[in-house]
């Protein structure tokens, strides 16, 4: 089956997860997206880069779902960057391979919104821990999207959970969909 | 028949053969194929047997030797466990049914003595049918199975009292008959006075004693001298001999089994004497069905048709009402209690006993035991049918509770994990998957080994862990993995291939001892682990540190290594019938090692900050702690 849609999961301890893992079912249930486990691609941490970047065959959208650790995502995922997102493949002289694809970043947080601002108790925007993933994203000529922010994801209702996850699963459908005509 | 005991076997095994495997498969289970297979060779039927008696008398030893293996997976601290269930179902079942079917029989005119024989010999379920279909059934570890099976082991245990309290309920017009029948072939009435007592004490103390000090080394001698069939001789001999004991104390022999059973569930031999009891168990116990088929009186039944459908209707009607309102008020739900009351409805073969023993002490009249014998004989051949009706009918309108997905259902007392062979190797994963508190079901055939390991507090069992009915008795088919860690190349070949064959669902992880036993193992299509592998990488990596290399560059450099070691040897498989194409690859791949080796230094060595841009150092101490989800 085609599937234009990666959706990079980063999350260390999924067992005890219950937003990120909600959010991984979702995604394995929509047509057109892979899910990519980091954590059980790369158990021990090592990240084989040629590995890594076979994933992304066929790829015409990432999706990078993970929660907020200590402002940015899990070490997995920045090792990941690091190895996979190369020169001569993802920017530089004959980096193309990720030119033109959408990226949606979709984190969670421990926190309630009101957290995130400017004097609140983590000092600024969510968008603002979310500034390097769309940089990263613009250097290599991604096309980043809208992103997804599940706040005080351990502590909302089953009900707002369910919402979250349909809105991502509208995303995703979008993505598939505005990927094949593309 | 006596004199030609091959024909009589002849017979029971045609008999057995041609009929009880078409009723399995038609759904209608083993026992029922059974009893079917008795009516039909008995009086009634082809006539070719005519004094079922005797067979059946004989063929009670294979309740007996249920009872030993029963007891084998029993241990005392689970009996202790399952004491609630004891007392307050069983006790409680057997009181109460027998307070009813002796009011009942008292009310249509029986004489109050004969009236508490009836009501506690219908008490009693046969413990032969229920259990054969409970294991058939896989009930054995659920909730309703330990429940039906704590009812089952009160009423065994009662048969003692009521044995001892059938004498005193002598028929006055009776009397003189009863002093002639005093000495019955089977059980022996108990004379309390206080030589019993002792001997009782005296047996049951020496059965302790010798199980704990004195059957070890013989079983540990006897394993080590690597002799097969003695140790089945022991085990035979065990259970003969402890029948003998409990006769002689005029105990039930089944009882004593389930003892001296219980008395050896802790030791490391416990597999092994269950798998060597096992098919004796079976037979006989087939052959006890039959005999019960055999003996239904069809003439009792032609006589008074009538009377002996309300007697077997109120029989089955009654029990299952006691059953059902005990179920009920220990939480059991509807369709459990349903299937534990259908389980427990019929009398049982201890009845036959019980009524054979009360005629001879004059206890009761021979016309209406007769009948009593025909309606018990009738609800043990109705309660297959009734199952057959509670899995058709009623089941799937009682939708059951669906179990959570995902969840490992951890109270089940199956050990999850199977491990064969506890040696160097075995031990290491096995204490991983302890440590993560996974049951383990240990099993070696090194008695050494064993010993050397109990010391450490660790329980393995002996046995051979290559023969098939081992692997079953221990668990093969409900573990949730099967460690193959033995240390004989071709023993785990084996073990494999029969495990493949035999519990296709039951997943594998084997040891490889070497490259070409890893192309074996991987055609049998199993997962495995090459012994030494790991260890040796591991030891490259260090002594590269010790050369120079940073540590996680050097382990960096080893992971690759692996990695196209492991495609190595998936794309040698392919290659392994064609001797010229195998060498030419391994050459080539030699070279392709390096130059994946120098591209992967490379790579590595290409750091990922070598990018187009240098980064600026972040203020990375966050005052707050953000953890989410």
């Amino acid at each position: 089956m085609n599937e234009p849609v990666l959706f990079v999961l980063a999350h260390p301890d999924l067992f005890a997860s219950r937003a990120n893992k909600r959010m991984a079912e979702i995604a394995a249930a929509t047509d057109g997206v892979r899910v990519y486990d980091l954590y059980a691609e790369f158990p021990d941490m090592f990240v084989h880069g040629a590995d890594a970047r076979s994933a992304f065959d066929g790829v015409e959208a990432l999706v990078v779902q993970n929660p907020l650790y200590w402002y940015a995502g899990p070490g997995l995922l920045k090792e990941w960057f690091d190895r996979t997102f190369i020169a001569g493949w993802a920017y530089g002289r004959g980096g193309k391979a990720l030119k033109g694809k959408r990226y949606l970043a979709s984190v969670t947080t421990g926190s309630a919104a009101e957290a995130y601002r400017v004097g609140g108790r983590h000092g600024n925007p969510v968008e603002d821990y979310l500034k390097p993933y769309r940089q990263i994203a613009e250097f290599c000529q991604m096309r980043w999207q809208d992103p997804l922010v599940l706040h005080h994801a351990r502590s909302i209702s089953d009900d707002e959970l369910d919402q979250h996850a349909q809105l991502l699963k509208q995303r995703l459908e979008t993505l598939a969909a505005g990927s094949a005509n593309s | 028949m006596e004199h030609n005991i091959l024909l009589a076997a002849f017979i029971f095994l045609a008999a057995a053969v041609a009929v009880v495997p078409f009723a399995k498969v038609t759904g209608l289970g083993a026992v029922l194929g059974y009893l079917i297979a008795g009516v039909a060779i008995g009086p009634y039927g082809l006539r070719f047997v005519t004094d079922p008696e005797t067979i059946l008398h004989f063929s009670e030893f294979g309740v007996v030797m249920m009872l030993f293996i029963i007891g084998l997976e029993l241990q005392p601290r689970e009996l202790w466990r399952l004491r609630d269930k004891l007392i307050g179902m069983g006790l409680t079942q057997v009181v109460f049914t027998a307070v009813l079917f002796g009011a009942v029989a008292w009310l249509v005119g029986t004489p109050w003595q004969s009236a508490i024989v009836i009501g506690l010999a219908l008490a009693l379920s046969s413990t032969a049918i229920v259990l054969q279909i409970m294991g058939e059934r896989g009930m054995m570890t659920s909730d309703t199975g330990r429940s039906g099976f704590s009812v089952l082991l009160l009423q065994d245990i009662a048969i003692i009292p009521i044995l001892a309290i059938i004498p005193l309920l002598v028929l006055p017009h009776l009397a003189p008959a009863a002093a002639d029948a005093a000495s019955h072939a089977g059980e022996v009435a108990a004379e309390p006075d206080a030589w019993l007592a002792l001997r009782i004490v005296l047996v049951f103390g020496g059965m302790w004693l010798a199980g704990r000090f004195l059957l070890r080394p013989v079983m540990r001698f006897i394993a080590r001298s690597g002799v097969r069939e003695i140790f089945t001789a022991l085990a035979l001999f065990l259970v003969v001999g402890a029948a003998l004991l409990m006769e002689w104390l005029g105990l039930s022999a089944a009882l004593g089994a389930f003892m001296v059973g219980m008395m050896l569930a802790n030791s490391e031999y416990r597999h092994e004497l269950e798998t060597d009891i096992d098919p004796f168990k079976g037979l006989l116990l087939g052959l006890f069905f039959i005999s019960v088929g055999m003996s239904i009186e069809f003439a009792v039944l032609a006589d008074g048709p009538v009377t002996i459908l309300v007697m077997v209707l109120a029989l089955i009607a009654i029990k299952m009402a006691v059953l059902y309102v005990i179920a009920r008020s220990f939480k059991l739900d509807t369709a459990e209690a349903l299937l534990f009351a259908i389980l427990l409805a019929q009398g049982g073969e201890f009845a036959f006993v019980l009524l054979q023993f009360a005629l001879g002490a004059g206890a009761l009249e021979q016309e209406l035991a007769d009948r009593l014998n025909v309606t018990v004989a009738l609800s043990m051949a109705i309660t297959p049918l009734m199952l057959l009706a509670f899995d058709r009918l009623i089941a799937p309108r009682l939708v059951p509770r669906t179990p959570e997905p995902g969840i490992p259902d951890m109270g089940d007392t199956r050990q999850k994990v199977l491990v064969l062979g506890y040696g160097r190797f075995g031990q290491i994963s096995t204490r991983l998957l302890q440590a993560q508190g996974f049951e383990t079901t240990l099993i070696d055939h090194d008695p050494g080994q064993i010993e050397l390991v109990q010391r450490f507090g660790f329980k393995v069992f002996y046995g051979d862990a290559g023969r098939l009915d081992l692997l079953r008795a221990a668990g093969a088919g409900e573990a949730q993995l099967v460690l193959v860690s033995l240390g004989n190349k071709q023993k785990i070949t084996e073990i494999c291939r029969m495990l493949k064959d035999h519990f296709p669902h039951t997943p594998v992880l084997a040891r490889a001892v070497d490259r070409g036993h890893a192309f074996e193992l991987m055609e049998i299509g199993v997962e495995f682990e090459r012994e030494s592998f790991l260890s040796s990488l591991h030891m490259g990596t260090r002594a590269l540190v010790a050369l120079g290399y940073e540590p996680h560059r050097a382990a960096r450099l080893t992971k690759a290594f692996e990695r196209h070691d492991m495609e190595m040897l998936e794309e040698s498989y392919k290659l392994r019938g064609d001797e010229e194409a195998f060498t030419h690859y391994i050459r080539q791949s030699r070279d392709m090692l390096y130059a994946v080796m120098q591209s992967d230094r490379e790579h590595i060595d290409q750091n990922p900050g070598n990018a187009a841009w240098t980064t600026e150092e972040e203020d990375s101490e966050a005052e707050a702690r953000a953890r989410s989800d």
